[in-house]
């Protein structure tokens, strides 16, 4: 190379003429579609839309300009197909679409009804697509409305979905990959997180976290779990990260609320001679008391003990029913229980696995909350209580 | 002096002239040598009350009032003493010389007109064709100063200066120790420039002595007048734009290379000492490391590092995420960036490419211009490149940002002459990143790190000691261990390090007790 620098030059040059194209792409040249929607239109087409950011806009925003201007325009287009319905909205584009930075994906819920097989493969296929992108449910209403919701603590409005998911203790990013491992799982079931969109306290609408849709074999929508619901599934599948439960305890007269962290769950499977399968959920956590208004004082360790005992138990039955109507009403595993049981006893796995979808309907559950009550906080009995009302 | 040429090479064609013992005869030949040289001063004196004596030198490199009050002074007002022949009158001078100066004899014209050349006073005493040189050099020098590009916070203040005398003294005062050589060696050949090699004898690798004596006696030149002519005769890989040499204007830097095995060549006329062999990692020692405390030294290092880092690669990367991989931003700094380049007319790279230019066009301005235009091209600059360029759109803020990060980070380097590779590569791997992206700046970077691992300096290894890796060097280039630590001297190659300082040392506890 030191002898001869003008080959080597030329060498250097020879490889930047030589190689064709060039994927450069400049940043002006770009539309960045931060969040899309697909609905399904009366006529049976999609319908899609894409949020776009307007940089000259957002940049006024941000220098505390004038508010007035949304900094996202939306755009849709419609056809027989997703691809179709993409190069449409693209006839009405000035810049090159631009996915990498596309974080939410709304259904709405028509479409998710019908099944959503066939839109699931235009994402696969596209590289500039994330991996970590979250797709959404809208329960009761069109993706696109989802997008038009301008949410007024973001900026750009569809990031607000995502981050009202993490901050009530969920996992974000993951529910897209997370349902693609579900559908090609054996016995497994996909979900996906589901939003709706609700009267805020302003005039206008807002979005609000649902809790999970559930879809079957043929990727149609066959039901929801609601917020609380869905935590309890999250909680069984080390998904949650914050919770809150409140349970009544009559004996009491009154309920105790409790923050939930330190998640921890454990499935035990079990299977009987004539392929009875028996499932035993654990579920623990670290409380804290946020709220007492029993008149106990739960600074005596006997109080402690038994609103303790009373919130694992009220729990435990709710998980039950969770648990209830999953089996029988969607008749989906949506719970795990396939990989315990594929984990714990694999060769009866290998034997059952077949007919999971009939068995699982019928497997005995059993459910063990174990909140262990550690933090009480400053007081023991509510501080606005005389000393004859509080039962020590 | 131009004819200075003329003369001093007629008497390297034909050498050992032999003096005559007329003093007539021997003014015409230095006369004639030293024809249209207004500078030489002939002076005919009659000594002792009996004899005539000529003395040549220079004007303006000879000691003229030593030269005077202490020598010509007595010799004339002495008067003659019974029985001093003729013939002693040589040995009688060198006799009084001997006091005052270095003095040594000669016979031939050539050698005295060299050393007439190198600031000595020639006394032709007549009848005899012997000469006496008397070294009594005297001009005006500057005195040792402050190093100006290499300053420290804790270490001694003291520079080179352009005389070789002083430079070595320097040393010799720093390093106490016979061992130290200094070998003399003159090279060029109109300037005559005296060249020392100093190294630390059973300390310095024989081989690299060797090497450096061997590469310094190959040189012809005419004229050495200044530290790179030597540097661009001796270095390994002439290509490349990383020094092999390193050089400084510190004795203490010196000292600490001798001690550490390495070489030092010293030029006369010159302030700078050039250090051989070097390697990459010199580029991020400083001296103060060595005089702050080892924790906050290794610290220092690694921001070096790091903004070295930085001032190769932040535009290139900066152009390939914006324009290839956008998708690698967080969204709200990709929106930031975006609204910022929204309306900039140039492609990134070109943008890049643009301002980077600018930069380098207004350090070098600012190096190069007289002193009391610096003030107006800083704050033209200034405001060119930072507020009026953006705000006229041509130029997106966030370049602005990256463009002078770089330009900060790439001023990082302790050592000048190592930045400039690292300035200078900038450019490619710009270009690279524009066309290729971030596979671009892959490659560029992998290019450069083969180029790095191909070089050498006087047979070591560029990047010794991570490549080839030697563990027990390591403790002077990531981190700085503390001296009680660093107990091996380094270069050893594959061979087992030679103990530097016993082991043991560390303070506290015990040991430091004994200690």
């Amino acid at each position: 190379m030191n002898h001869r620098p003008a080959a080597f030059l030329l060498m250097i040059l020879c490889i930047a003429l030589t190689t064709g194209c060039w994927d450069r792409e400049e940043l002006t040249d770009r539309a960045f579609d931060l969040a899309a929607s697909a609905d399904l239109k009366k006529d049976g087409t999609y319908l899609t839309a894409a949020q776009f950011i307007i940089p000259a806009r957002s940049e006024q925003s941000s220098t505390g300009g004038v508010g007035g201007d949304k900094s996202f325009f939306i755009e849709t287009g419609s056809g027989k197909s997703i691809l179709e319905s993409i190069q449409k909205a693209r006839q009405k584009l000035s810049r090159i679409i631009t996915r990498g930075h596309r974080r939410n994906f709304y259904i709405g819920e028509d479409l998710a009804k019908r099944g959503i097989q066939d839109m699931l493969d235009t994402f696969s296929r596209d590289p500039g697509n994330r991996i970590r992108l979250d797709l959404w449910v809208v329960k009761g209403n069109t993706g696109l409305e989802a997008l038009r919701v301008s949410y007024p603590l973001e900026k750009i409005p569809s990031v607000a979905s995502v981050k009202i998911h993490k901050a009530v203790g969920g996992t974000t990013g993951t529910s897209y990959l997370d349902f693609m491992m579900a559908s090609s799982a054996e016995g497994s079931f996909p979900t996906l997180p589901a939003v709706d969109l609700v009267q805020g306290a302003s005039p206008q609408q807002t979005i609000r976290f649902y809790g999970r849709a559930i879809f079957n074999r043929d990727f149609r929508l066959v039901g929801y779990l609601d917020f609380v619901e869905g935590a309890y599934r999250q909680w069984m599948l080390n998904g949650i990260s914050y919770f809150d439960l409140a349970e009544d305890i009559p004996e009491a007269g009154g309920s105790v609320g409790v923050i939930v962290t330190k998640f921890a769950s454990k499935l035990r499977s079990s299977v009987s001679k004539a392929n009875k399968v028996k499932m035993e959920i654990t579920l623990t956590g670290v409380g804290h008391v946020g709220e007492n208004n029993t008149n106990l004082d739960l600074s005596q360790q006997r109080n402690l003990q038994f609103v303790r005992d009373k919130i694992n138990k009220k729990t435990s039955e709710h998980v039950v029913e969770m648990v209830k109507k999953v089996q029988k009403q969607f008749g989906t595993d949506v719970l795990g229980f396939n990989q315990a049981l594929n984990r714990q006893h694999p060769k009866e796995w290998h034997r059952l696995k077949g007919q999971w979808d009939t068995i699982f309907p019928d497997i005995e559950v059993t459910v063990n909350v174990n909140v262990n009550l550690k933090h009480i906080g400053l007081v023991g009995p509510s501080l606005q209580l005389k000393e004859s009302e509080i039962k020590k | 002096m131009s004819s200075a040429q003329n003369s001093s090479s007629s008497p390297e064609k034909s050498p050992d002239h032999p003096l005559s013992e007329s003093l007539e005869k021997n003014e015409r030949a230095l006369r004639h040598i030293f024809e249209n040289c207004y500078d030489i001063v002939f002076r005919r004196v009659h000594i002792f009350g009996q004899i005539d004596v000529l003395l040549v030198y220079l004007d303006g490199l000879v000691d003229t009032k030593t030269l005077d009050n202490v020598l010509l002074k007595p010799w004339m007002l002495e008067t003659p003493r019974p029985g001093l022949g003729e013939i002693n009158a040589v040995d009688s001078m060198l006799e009084q010389l001997v006091s005052v100066a270095k003095t040594k004899t000669t016979e031939t014209i050539d050698e005295l007109v060299q050393s007439l050349l190198s600031a000595n006073v020639v006394i032709l005493p007549d009848g005899v064709n012997v000469a006496v040189i008397a070294e009594l050099k005297g001009f005006e020098q500057r005195a040792v100063e402050e190093p100006s590009v290499e300053t420290t916070l804790r270490g001694p203040r003291e520079g080179f200066t352009e005389n070789l005398t002083v430079n070595t003294s320097l040393v010799r005062r720093k390093i106490h120790s016979a061992k130290l050589k200094m070998e003399s060696v003159t090279v060029g050949n109109l300037s005559k420039t005296t060249i020392v090699i100093a190294y630390l004898e059973g300390i310095a690798k024989d081989s690299i002595v060797e090497e450096v004596r061997n590469r310094i006696r190959r040189i012809q030149i005419d004229t050495v007048l200044g530290a790179s002519f030597i540097e661009e005769f001796i270095e390994d890989h002439p290509f490349t734009l990383f020094p092999q040499v390193q050089n400084t204007e510190r004795p203490d830097i010196v000292a600490a290379c001798l001690a550490e095995r390495k070489v030092a060549i010293f030029i006369d006329g010159t302030p700078f000492v050039l250090i051989v062999p070097c390697s990459l990692w010199s580029a991020f020692q400083s001296a103060d490391d060595y005089y702050e405390r080892f924790l906050y030294a290794t610290a220092i290092r690694w921001l070096r590092m790091l903004l070295v880092i930085t001032s190769l690669f932040l535009p290139s990367i900066y152009v390939a995420i914006t324009t290839f991989h956008s998708q690698l931003l967080p969204t709200n700094f990709l929106l930031s960036i975006t609204s910022a380049r929204e309306g900039v007319p140039f492609p990134a790279v070109i943008e890049a490419l643009m301002m980077e230019f600018l930069f380098e066009g207004l350090r070098e301005a600012g190096i190069r211009m007289p002193r009391p235009a610096g003030s107006a091209v800083s704050i033209v600059g200034a405001l060119v490149i930072g507020q009026a360029a953006v705000q006229a759109g041509i130029v997106s803020a966030p370049m602005v940002i990256v463009v002078s990060l770089t330009g900060i980070a790439s001023l990082i380097t302790p050592r000048y002459s190592m930045g400039m590779p690292f300035r200078i590569l900038r450019f490619p791997m710009l270009v690279c990143s524009g066309m290729f992206g971030l596979y671009g700046v892959t490659m560029a970077s992998l290019f450069l790190l083969v180029h790095l691992t191909n070089l050498e300096s006087f047979g070591v290894p560029y990047l010794s000691p991570i490549a080839p890796l030697t563990g027990t060097e390591l403790k002077d280039v990531f981190i700085r261990a503390p001296r009680w630590n660093m107990h091996t001297l380094p270069l050893s190659g594959s061979a087992r390090n030679p103990l530097r300082i016993p082991k043991g040392q560390k303070p506290g506890g015990s040991q430091g007790d004994e200690a």
